[in-house]
């Protein structure tokens, strides 16, 4: 069983990195590049959630990212259809 | 040291807030947004508020983007 603050040390770092996606998302030139971008922070958010939820012991936050882990893609799906078909219906 | 990350998640909020208020690519701004939404679902748990974090995630990261890219697919992707 590691000690608390190692999670601690995982977050921040993980928070920290975030930025560095977030900087492609916000001067990334193309579509794609952003859309990359904010599926990696998703991702880093997701685990964040869990990390929460080890350190305080709630079962509660687990629940938040599993839907969480649920709705993430589907942002990504539309707007991949939108950038390759134009349109989002049909 | 859980404030840190709280505080470094509260910097990442207002970069986002800035930035989709001062882009004219609208689809950068959808997904800029639906970055914020994900990162505010995290506040909302550390606020002791785990129904809207899960409510935020849901409709927040999910719906409300979909919506947005449906709404910019009808009409026009830059801003004048």
């Amino acid at each position: 069983m590691l000690p608390e603050s190692v999670f601690v040390a995982v977050g921040i770092i993980l928070a920290t990195t975030s930025f560095f996606c977030l900087y492609r998302a916000v001067k990334g030139p193309s579509a794609p590049d952003r859309l990359v971008a904010v599926n990696v922070i998703g991702t880093k958010t997701l685990v964040i959630l869990v990390l929460f939820a080890f350190i305080y012991g709630r079962t509660l936050y687990i629940d938040v990212a599993i839907v969480y882990a649920l709705i993430n893609f589907l942002s990504t799906l539309t707007i991949s259809k939108y950038l390759e078909k134009g349109r989002v219906t049909g | 040291m859980i404030w840190l990350i709280d505080l470094l998640l509260l910097l990442f909020l207002i970069v986002c807030a800035l930035e989709a208020t001062r882009n004219k690519d609208l689809l950068s701004v959808v997904i800029i947004f639906s970055s914020y939404s994900l990162v505010m679902a995290i506040i909302w748990q550390q606020l002791n508020a785990p129904d809207i974090a899960i409510t935020e995630a849901a409709v927040g990261a999910g719906i409300t983007t979909m919506l947005f890219v449906a709404a910019i697919s009808k009409t026009s992707r830059w801003e004048e």
